[in-house]
């Protein structure tokens, strides 16, 4: 159970770092970790993404000494200057990283009820990469008109110039557009558009963190960030930024865990209906939109294809004081009504502003701007093309809706049954979050871990139900 | 429906328990108003006595066991239940306020066999009642029946949680654990 403890001058450790020291530790002490929590989502919220933190006690009796041969006291509050820390908990094949400021770190020098202790607060390294890129604007990405890239290929460009050289991007094996193809044969391409990008306006005001949020929530994806195995020795270890989605998880070998105890509970009630919102202008009489809305076994969406600018239908419109939400078939028939949380929830995708470059056309809504109100959610930057008998549409978004809908139906009612258990602590099997847990032939997947007991050898997690297509 | 004949032993038994026990303890006094000298001791009573008192109640007991056996009233509601003990409070005239706590205790092992919110209204609230005044009985007992009206949307509030209750004191709770751990990115 070694803990790796590197200490560095600067501000975030992907953008600024001066190796200072590092510390190894064999042992903590009994109560060494009081607060232990690592999240992947709000079990009550959609479309939220959480991290977690632990607090860390070393005693101050332990005899180990720096690489530059500080004592424990001496290695964390010696001098006061821009320190950090980066601590890796390391438990067989699983790690867990924190990051804790100098300020985040206190010494207890009671020297009764068993304190006489230094401890850390330490934040999820998610959170340091987070912190790194909302310090960068959308504005950055050099992403030009004119220009296609791949969902993989405008990834790595999302991110390029926030690495810190320690950032490793790890993306589905399996392509986007092969993803989409599953499901409609006669895709042609799909691409994130340069022109589109470019239409919203405000992007210096906009951080790359928040549109990639916007992007994960529109397709549908979901991301992990872990230490790369093998370089916590390093004075610079790396870290692994996994984007997955939750139907690939099905394809991983599931851990099976030994478990000492479980009890049983349902997520927060879910509505029936989610509805997604990909691009609206609003007018007198309603305001329209590109989505789709989908149930269980149903879902209405609107098609986007053709060009001709005059066109609103099929489209999901939201009338009645923003409360009720029709869809509305291409013969202008009401097809179906739903009402705002009493039977649909909406994922909460942000409506950015945006200004259509004249002649480059984003499907049949092109050049009608939101006169009234309305936007642009980011993933619309996606674009696909299909062939219909003969003739390609070039501004389909029916395949990325449907490949979205497929992963984010943990978010509708059907009752996903939570299980909050405490398992052995498993040398072997690197236990991460968003693990794919086999409990007695069920399948779940790891959604926090609450308490981390190494003198037991035990940790206690939330696991959820896999409702996996 | 519960057989008249039921109904009569089990107010014929209260009656001579009541006065059994009038006869042995004054009416009005307590054990603390004794004349001087007087051991103040509940164990100066004549063992005899307290035999036969015992005796009525395992009669009064019986008697309201095979009552509630019979009791296919539920249904016709806790009215029905009320005008039961109705009758029986109602034979037993003279009785002080100083039986009140005993009255309250009988009634509570019905309301205690009835179960329920429905027992629970009939041992506690009519048992306590007594245990005030008797002048105001009938009064009381009318507001007690008037009541009975209103008890499903009691049993409803109880038993049958409000969906719409439980699904905000769920999300509360969800969101105040979560905010002990967790952070938002």
């Amino acid at each position: 159970m070694p803990v790796y403890i590197k200490k560095y001058r600067g501000g975030n450790y992907f953008n600024e770092r001066v190796f200072v020291d590092s510390l190894v530790l064999n042992y903590i002490p009994s109560d060494g970790l009081p607060v232990f929590r690592f999240e992947t989502e709000d079990a009550a919220g959609i479309g939220t993404y959480r991290a977690g933190d632990f607090d860390l006690n070393i005693s101050l009796l332990q005899k180990e000494l720096s690489q530059n041969r500080s004592s424990i006291r001496d290695f964390f509050l010696g001098e006061e200057r821009d320190f950090y820390y980066l601590i890796i908990i390391k438990t067989g094949a699983q790690t867990f990283t924190g990051v804790s400021q100098q300020s985040q770190i206190a010494a207890d020098y009671t020297y009764s009820q068993n304190r006489w202790h230094v401890k850390l607060t330490c934040k999820d390294i998610l959170i340091e990469w987070a912190k790194r890129c909302e310090a960068a604007a959308n504005s950055t990405i050099n992403f030009a008109n004119g220009e296609q890239l791949t969902f993989e290929e405008y990834i790595v460009r999302h991110f390029a110039g926030l690495t810190g050289s320690v950032v490793m991007i790890e993306l589905p094996q399996k392509t986007y557009l092969e993803r989409l193809r599953e499901l409609y044969s006669n895709i042609q391409w799909c691409y994130a558009l340069g022109d589109y990008r470019n239409f919203i306006t405000g992007q210096q005001n906009i951080s790359r963190w928040e549109t990639f949020k916007e992007l994960a929530k529109g397709l549908g994806f979901n991301f992990e960030m872990y230490l790369n195995p093998g370089t916590e020795d390093l004075s610079e270890p790396e870290f692994i930024f996994k984007i997955f989605f939750i139907t690939d998880l099905v394809y991983e070998p599931p851990v099976t865990p030994e478990i000492i105890e479980i009890t049983e509970s349902i997520t927060a009630p879910r509505l029936e209906w989610l509805f997604l919102k990909y691009r609206s202008f609003v007018f007198a009489e309603a305001e329209y939109a590109d989505g789709i809305f989908f149930s269980k076994d149903a879902s209405y969406g609107s098609d986007t294809n053709h060009g001709d600018g005059t066109t609103l239908y099929p489209t999901c419109a939201v009338t009645f004081q923003n409360k009720l939400l029709s869809y509305i078939n291409e013969n202008q028939v009401t097809e179906k009504n739903v009402v705002r949380d009493i039977d649909f929830k909406e994922m909460p995708l942000k409506q950015y502003n945006y200004d259509f470059n004249a002649n480059v056309p984003i499907g049949k809504l092109y050049q009608l701007d939101e006169a009234l109100g309305g936007g642009m959610a980011y993933s619309r930057i996606f674009n696909c093309a299909r062939v219909h008998g003969g003739n390609i549409d070039f501004y389909d978004f029916i395949p990325i809706q449907k490949n979205a809908v497929l992963n984010l139906k943990r978010f509708i009612k059907n009752e996903i049954k939570i299980l909050k258990i405490v398992i052995r602590l498993d040398y072997d099997h690197n236990l991460k979050l968003w693990s794919y847990l086999d409990l007695n032939g069920e399948n779940y997947l790891l959604k926090s871990i609450s308490e981390l007991d190494l003198q037991q050898n035990k940790i206690e997690m939330d696991i959820i139900k896999a409702s996996l297509p | 429906m519960i057989p008249d004949t039921e109904i009569t032993a089990l107010i014929q038994s209260l009656n001579k328990m009541t006065s059994e026990i009038t006869r042995l303890i004054p009416v009005g006094r307590n054990s603390a108003e004794k004349e001087p000298g007087t051991a103040v001791n509940s164990l100066d009573k004549p063992a005899a006595s307290s035999a036969e008192i015992a005796g009525y109640f395992g009669i009064m007991l019986d008697t309201t066991k095979s009552m509630l056996g019979n009791m296919g009233l539920m249904d016709t509601g806790f009215t029905k239940t009320v005008q039961i003990i109705l009758q029986l409070l109602s034979s037993i005239t003279g009785s002080g306020g100083g039986f009140g706590g005993f009255f309250s205790g009988i009634l509570g092992v019905i309301g205690g066999i009835v179960g329920g919110p429905l027992g629970a209204a009939a041992g506690g609230g009519i048992g306590s009642l007594f245990g005030r005044q008797q002048l105001s009985l009938n009064s009381q007992l009318n507001s007690s029946i008037n009541s009975s009206s209103q008890m499903p949307q009691i049993i409803n509030q109880v038993v049958v949680k409000n969906p719409v209750t439980f699904t905000r004191a769920f999300d509360v709770e969800v969101k105040t654990r979560s905010l002990r751990g967790g952070i938002d990115l």
